[in-house]
């Protein structure tokens, strides 16, 4: 095996799968604290990408600035979602049972599609990016391996928000009593935690940090299609479950892990064939996915209960 | 304890259904029967409707005056459905070359008789299930002579054995693919430069330039695709150029830095592939923002497209593309004469001229000049047979190499597979489309090394 070519896609792998980290943590909030398994995952991550692409391509603003635009974005959409959809359905409620669970998950479900047909009637299905911008010079070399800067950008965004939303969850009250109401709702409420403050602030958080990866993940992929929420949206299931339900970190590890199970695959795959690398590699991580809900389903970093 | 067991049938049931979608999304691509059933049922109606007046104005206008009688020619055109764009450049392609035909070259010479020339079509709505009962009917009802294929490789393999069943000569002007005429028919004809030999002419025109060049194969995991490949493959043995790394990539293929990366640490100096326009488009702009220092880049597809150059802007110059005739190819007579082979057809300016009148205005793509070309291959074959005998005309197919203004026509004998056609290299320099190759249709001398490429 050839070492450098090993380095190549590790060192790819592991600046992806970062992104797909952050782009599960909204996923794995909402899932964690509300029970709402968001299936719109995919397109609420596209949200953020067209955000910027429209502010860069219609009004010629910088795609920093677009970056920015899709995390307010993200919190207003987060804010509309939870009182048009999910708060008659989870936020008054006190015991979430498994109806409650399948109606969310039918909104959200209802919800993908709306937007994605929304997507393909205002965007096409055209690819769409930022062109040939980048963030100072184009690209840097890193062990071996040239990486685009863009690239860079997006994991360091993505690694600063992972660390403030890990810090707000561990040191702010209101962090504190998302993760009280994560482990007993009851209980929480008990103690003075007002349960529909609590949900409607997760989901304004876990749909703005979904919407906010929409950004990294156009950074990463230089341009994208609607398509590419079928990409992102399995994937982020992945990372949830690996990482463990409402896991910020977790899921960032399971990211990673999942990124460098893709590039080392991708490697030994190719050695065999290099034609069918890339979808045997893609498959590994569901194969993963399966192994983990047989042998310790609540994830890596999940509480037994 | 019990709150934990429900969710765990939420993620099975989740998973069921993003399963679901998968499956949906599958099905949706490959053509749902229920589907195609209800299309086809009602298109019936609207053709039979439409064909009925078409084809009784070409009954009454048979046998004018001057003319010992009229060859019929049958196809189908894509006038709806995905197809409809590219049909209409084909059927305007179709009408100038019988304009030509009858008013300038004064009709078909078959042995001392002349004849005039007609088209009788039908809209295909580029569904193959229309096509062979179209070309069934063109055959049986309206005893057409000679016919030509549909558009796209998809919709001439569905005709061709309707062709082949009834010993009828069709000629393709739409069908690149290779496989066509590797299933063994007699009568089917090509005037395009198949699949294998698009990127054929670029490498020719590296060995030319860079007989040291290391090239990088990356193209999408696709039937066209990686026909194109595999002929650029087999040509860069036959001219000794470096194959340094050969890569196909996913279908919808967003983000190439692994494998760019792998090129770039395989020492690769040219880079040549692609597939679509999004992947293609992808392709150069990463290579171009990832430094790679590239002397010579062929893509197919995509830098054809003005978008290409829109959304590359300087990093589009250098590019190449291979195409099957773009406007400003030089052919001509002067060029066939020094080739040793006759001339046929209108000259390009004739050419441009012709499709002016007859399209009201428009100028011609190269789908337009494929279906030019494709007729004009044809009635060649037919002088040349002195008869309207498909086994006859089909013989005499063999004996064709002539130039045109689409290039050069010489098919391979046993199979009709397009041998003489060479696709031309089209170069964006300086923001512009110029052809580059080869020489007897070149516009421009091609730029090698690409500077604004390896010099940076």
């Amino acid at each position: 095996m050839d070492l450098s070519i090993l380095a190549i896609n590790l060192v790819n792998g592991l600046l992806w799968g970062i992104i797909l980290g952050f782009a599960a943590v909204g996923l794995t909030l909402l899932w964690g604290v509300m029970k709402v398994v968001n299936l719109a995952q995919g397109e609420v991550i596209l949200l953020g990408s067209y955000v910027a692409i429209i502010l860069f391509t219609q009004y010629g603003l910088s795609p920093l600035v677009g970056g920015l635009a899709a995390l307010l974005v993200g919190l207003v959409a987060g804010f509309l979602i939870y009182w048009a959809l999910l708060h008659k359905l989870v936020g008054k409620v006190e015991r979430i049972t498994l109806k409650i669970e399948m109606s969310t998950l039918l909104a959200m479900f209802a919800l993908s599609i709306a937007l994605l047909n929304f997507y393909y009637y205002a965007f096409g299905s055209e690819p769409r990016g930022f062109g040939l911008w980048s963030i100072g010079v184009p690209y840097v070399r890193v062990l071996d391996t040239t990486i685009r800067t863009n690239i860079l950008l997006a994991d360091a965004l993505a690694l600063i928000s992972v660390a403030i939303v890990y810090l707000f969850l561990d040191r702010t009250i209101l962090g504190k009593s998302i993760r009280a109401v994560m482990q007993d709702a009851q209980a929480a409420s008990l103690v003075g935690i007002n349960p529909v403050k609590i949900k409607l602030l997760t989901t304004v958080i876990g749909i703005g940090l979904t919407v906010f990866s929409g950004f990294m993940v156009l950074l990463f992929e230089a341009s994208v299609t609607p398509e590419i929420a079928h990409k992102y949206a399995p994937l982020s299931f992945v990372v949830v479950v690996l990482g463990g339900l409402g896991s910020v970190v977790g899921s960032l590890v399971a990211g990673i892990i999942i990124g460098l199970i893709y590039g080392f695959s991708k490697v030994v795959v190719s050695l065999f064939n290099p034609r069918i690398s890339d979808p045997v590699a893609l498959s590994t991580a569901f194969i993963v996915l399966i192994l983990i809900l047989l042998f310790r389903p609540e994830g890596i970093f999940g509480r037994k209960r | 304890m019990r709150r934990y067991g429900v969710s765990k049938y939420v993620t099975g049931l989740v998973f069921l259904i993003i399963g679901l979608l998968v499956g949906a999304g599958i099905a949706m691509s490959s053509p749902g029967k229920t589907v195609t059933k209800t299309v086809t049922q009602s298109s019936v109606v609207t053709v039979t409707k439409t064909i009925t007046p078409a084809a009784q104005t070409t009954t009454k206008t048979s046998k004018p005056s001057g003319f010992a009688g009229t060859i019929y020619i049958g196809t189908t055109i894509s006038l709806k459905g995905k197809f409809a764009h590219e049909g209409e450049y084909a059927l305007n392609g179709f009408k100038v070359a019988i304009k030509w035909l009858n008013d300038v070259h004064g009709g078909i010479k078959v042995g001392d008789k002349v004849y005039k020339v007609e088209l009788k079509y039908y809209d295909d709505e580029s569904s193959s299930q229309r096509v062979p009962e179209l070309y069934s009917k063109l055959i049986t009802e309206d005893k057409v002579n000679f016919l030509l294929a549909p558009y796209s490789s998809g919709l001439t393999k569905a005709a061709a054995p309707v062709a082949e069943q009834n010993k009828i000569v069709m000629v393709s002007h739409g069908g690149a693919s290779d496989s066509i005429f590797k299933q063994g028919y007699k009568y089917i004809v090509q005037t395009l430069s198949p699949a294998s030999t698009y990127l054929r002419s670029v490498v020719d025109l590296i060995a030319e330039k860079d007989p040291n060049a290391k090239v990088a194969l990356i193209y999408e995991n696709a039937a066209f695709a990686a026909t194109v490949a595999q002929g650029a493959k087999d040509e860069i043995q036959k001219k000794g150029l470096k194959l340094v790394y050969e890569k196909p990539y996913e279908k919808g293929a967003t983000e190439f830095g692994s494998i760019i990366n792998e090129a770039m640490a395989a020492g690769a100096d040219v880079l040549l592939g692609g597939g679509h326009f999004a992947d293609g488009t992808a392709l150069v702009q990463q290579a171009w923002q990832l430094g790679w220092k590239l002397k010579g880049i062929g893509i197919i597809v995509a830098p054809a497209l003005a978008e290409f150059k829109q959304q590359l802007k300087d990093a589009a110059n250098g590019v190449m593309y291979p195409a099957q005739w773009a406007i400003g190819v030089k052919y001509s007579p002067e060029a066939a004469k020094k080739l040793g082979i006759e001339w046929f057809g209108p000259t390009n300016e004739e050419y441009l001229e012709l499709y002016k009148q007859v399209s009201g205005g428009g100028t011609p793509d190269y789908h337009a000049a494929e279906a030019t070309a494709a007729v004009l291959h044809l009635a060649k074959a037919i002088e040349v047979a002195g008869s309207l005998d498909s086994d006859a005309v089909r013989a005499a197919f063999n004996k064709v190499d002539i130039m045109t203004f689409f290039g050069r026509l010489k098919i391979d004998p046993a199979t009709g597979l397009q041998v003489g056609h060479q696709m031309v290299v089209v170069q964006w320099q300086s923001g512009e489309k110029k052809i580059v190759y080869p020489p007897e249709a070149a516009q421009a001398s091609p730029i090698y090394p690409a500077e604004n490429w390896y010099k940076r």
